[in-house]
């Protein structure tokens, strides 16, 4: 293993990391810095929904594509939306496990499934670039950022898909590619739209605490109206 | 003015192509200086207003965290594009519930986030500007504050949170609404929205009054300023006024004579709605709604109910507590505050109104749900009563009922294309627009089910449909209230009290 490569492996992610849990650490702390106003309107409902029971309903939301009118009404877009994001954990996952436990990639199941969540990532990738460029709806809404976010993490994708094996025997480009790249993104992601995942949790907790005393989480209607 | 265009009536609801700027010429007219002085904000914009601007920005962010967590959480996904009834009307893609937010998402990456300082327009940053001032008048007066787009929305960003952060921000440097300032002013000096004083509103129930009594021979009270009796009734103006609201108010009037309810309206507070909300002002709302919480200390009431007005019902549902409550003076075994249907229902399931549904044979009914009925409060005890209720009080009154199509009902229903402080006359053009997705389905009901009666539980639902069905061909005489059939069936004097 060349020296560059030892560099981008360990000092360069551990310099990313650190730069990223600073920024991330600085901003869970202006986060938490809201306090959720007093609550004033009188618990309601049936007296079987409270604020804890809301709230975890509405953090199980997202695995629940039946109880939200975007994913319900089109499931191969939550499929997509699955997909993309297991791919993002494994090549994240990928980023550690080739320096700290390589061990693990001899196994060629382990190897296998992360390279099926990572190759199913990129497909999707390439899926949201062409919709998000020949889509006129969806055109007329990017941002820049939408753009260099979502071509850089396909190509990422690509990159962690064929650094899998941790073969540097054929050179050691892709490797080195794949590890510059994901410290870039660790240190590009808190000032993205990618960082929209440190939101969510919160978001999510607050709307049902406030549902759940209010007796609307967890949703338990199936609607009594409309034609038969 | 130009004339104004209907889109065409198929029954379909056709997502249009994209229309750069399609309605960037249909723009609410700007409040006079006094107007604005009269309701304590600048009277016209400042020499210094891009400081102030930003310095007021800041204090929105600040106060309301939803809105700096909305800024900040959208991914660009594209979910909401075709959701919202005024793009599906005009094709303009500022009227894209994502592209209305990046008006101001833009701006607020430019002056408070790292990378929109960094990068400026390369990181979709943008500095605010005349222009870009204009445009932020024209496409946040393009917003009903419906809800609709964040049904879709897999972050639930409320886009109309975002509409009333932004009037707050305009009116703060003197940028206001006429037609919503002056309802703002009229309800804060003279009690209500159309700014009818007392005797002209007594003059209206009296009216009522002799027509019940001429139609039925029944006495039916509408008492004003009753002390002492056990309900505050409060309701929109529109309801004093005209067709089909008058109406309404008939049936609720019947509703509480066959009750045997002691009840009384407020001369005071003779006014549900709130156009506080509207211009999205903690302040103005408050002042509004206190008159409602004040009227009911006063006149020693122990429930306050509410007529129909999406708003009306929004804002006292939602925000009164928080705006003036606790209200420990008021009975505690009834809801603070109860709607009429919910009131009406339960009468009817403890058959203590009798009805002759054959009053109501010549019309073949619809209902609207209203969106801030549907999207921003609820009714009863369950998720989707508010949906529910009103149904079963026309079920009970009708022999003939259909539902429109099932993605246009219920949380997903459409707007009537006039709420949100948008009902005014300089905008009909993007009303008769917006109104287009529910006019499709209304087409789809007449086809099939021969409706003929578009019913509906609030007032600017009511004055809305009947300015624009004309437009599309239909005549305005089909729009009318639930309470209107319960009116039509309700049989007086069967069974007096409960
Ligand atoms: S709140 Fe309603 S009117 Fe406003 S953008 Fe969303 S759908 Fe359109
Ligand atoms: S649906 Fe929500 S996240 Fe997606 S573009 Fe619209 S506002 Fe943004
Ligand atoms: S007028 Fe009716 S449909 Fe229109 S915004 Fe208000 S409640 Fe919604």
């Amino acid at each position: 293993m060349s020296n560059l490569l030892h560099f981008s492996e360990h000092t360069l992610q551990e310099i990313a990391l650190v730069f990223m849990a600073t920024i991330y650490f600085l901003r869970v702390r202006w986060l938490l810095k809201w306090t959720a106003a007093k609550e004033r309107q009188p618990a309601t409902g049936m007296g079987d929904t409270n604020p804890k029971k809301g709230s975890r309903y509405s953090l199980a939301n997202i695995l629940m594509p039946w109880v939200m009118e975007s994913t319900r009404t089109k499931p191969l877009m939550y499929l997509q939306f699955v997909l993309f994001h297991l791919g993002v954990v494994a090549s994240i996952g990928l980023s550690f496990i080739i320096p700290y436990a390589p061990g693990l990639l001899k196994s060629t199941t382990v190897q296998g499934i992360l390279q099926f969540c990572i190759g199913a990532a990129f497909v999707v990738g390439i899926m949201r670039i062409i919709r998000r460029v020949s889509n006129v709806y969806v055109r007329a809404i990017s941002s820049p950022d939408d753009y260099f976010s979502l071509i850089l993490l396909t190509a990422w994708f690509g990159f962690a898909f064929y650094s899998v094996p941790n073969d540097a025997s054929q050179g050691e480009g892709i490797l080195l590619t794949y590890f510059f790249v994901t410290a870039f993104f660790l240190m590009y992601v808190p000032f993205s739209k990618i960082s929209h995942y440190l939101y969510y949790p919160m978001t999510r907790h607050y709307l049902g605490k406030t549902l759940g005393r209010r007796g609307v989480f967890p949703l338990r209607r199936s609607p009594a109206y409309g034609n038969k | 003015m130009a004339k104004i265009e209907a889109p065409e009536l198929t029954g379909k609801i056709i997502t249009p192509k994209v229309k750069t700027g399609a309605s960037k010429d249909l723009k609410v007219f700007l409040a006079k200086p006094e107007l604005m002085t009269k309701v304590s904000f600048p009277s016209e914009k400042p020499a210094d207003w891009k400081e102030k601007f930003i310095e007021n920005f800041g204090v929105i962010l600040n106060k309301y965290k939803s809105v700096r967590v909305f800024l900040d959480i959208c991914v660009r996904c594209g979910a909401c594009t075709d959701k919202c009834h005024f793009y599906l009307g005009t094709g303009d893609p500022r009227n894209m519930p994502v592209y209305r937010q990046e008006l101001m998402r833009t701006v607020y990456r430019k002056y408070f986030t790292t990378g929109g300082k960094l990068f400026g327009s390369l990181g979709a940053a943008q500095e605010i500007t005349d222009e870009l001032l204009d445009e932020w008048m024209t496409y946040f007066y393009q917003c009903s504050e419906c809800r609709r787009c964040s049904v879709f929305c897999p972050y639930g960003i409320d886009t109309a949170e975002i509409t009333m952060a932004a009037r707050e921000l305009l009116d703060s440097i003197g940028m206001g609404s006429k037609y919503n300032l002056e309802i703002v002013n009229k309800a804060e000096t003279l009690g209500n929205n159309l700014g009818m004083p007392g005797p002209a509103i007594r003059n209206t129930l009296d009216f009522v009054e002799e027509d019940i009594k001429e139609k039925s021979n029944v006495d039916v009270k509408l008492p004003m300023d009753v002390e002492g009796a056990d309900i505050l009734f409060v309701t929109p103006s529109a309801d004093f006024f005209a067709s089909p609201h008058i109406e309404s108010l008939a049936g609720y009037a019947k509703v509480f004579h066959q009750a045997g309810a002691s009840w009384t309206m407020s001369s005071y507070a003779s006014e549900g709605g709130n156009f506080g909300m509207f211009i999205g002002n903690y302040n103005h709302m408050k002042a509004i709604n206190a008159r409602i919480w004040k009227a009911a200390r006063e006149l020693k009431v122990k429930r306050v109910i509410v007529g129909e007005c999406g708003h009306a019902w929004r804002v006292l549902y939602a925000f009164s507590n928080s705006l003036n409550g606790p209200f420990d003076f008021l009975d505690s075994r009834y809801r603070v505050p109860q709607h009429i249907c919910e009131y009406t229902l339960d009468l009817i399931k403890r058959g203590a109104l009798k009805f002759d549904k054959t009053a109501n044979d010549q019309f073949s009914v619809t209902y609207h749900d209203s969106c801030n009925v549907a999207r921003a409060t609820r009714m009863g005890e369950t998720p989707g009563d508010q949906f529910t209720i009103p149904r079963e009080i026309i079920r009970t009154v009708c022999n003939k009922f259909v539902d429109m199509d099932a993605d246009t009902i219920g949380d997903r229903t459409f707007c009537c294309g006039g709420g949100g402080g948008t009902l005014t006359d300089e905008l009909i053009d993007i009303r008769v627009k917006g109104a287009m997705p529910r006019m499709q389905a209304l087409k789809r009901v007449k086809d099939s089910h021969n409706v003929n009666f578009f019913a509906l539980i609030c007032a600017i639902c009511k004055a809305q449909f009947t300015k624009v069905f004309p437009y599309y061909g239909i005549d305005m005489e089909e729009v009318g209230g639930v309470h209107q059939l319960v009116s039509n069936a309700i049989i007086l004097g069967a069974k007096e009290g409960i």
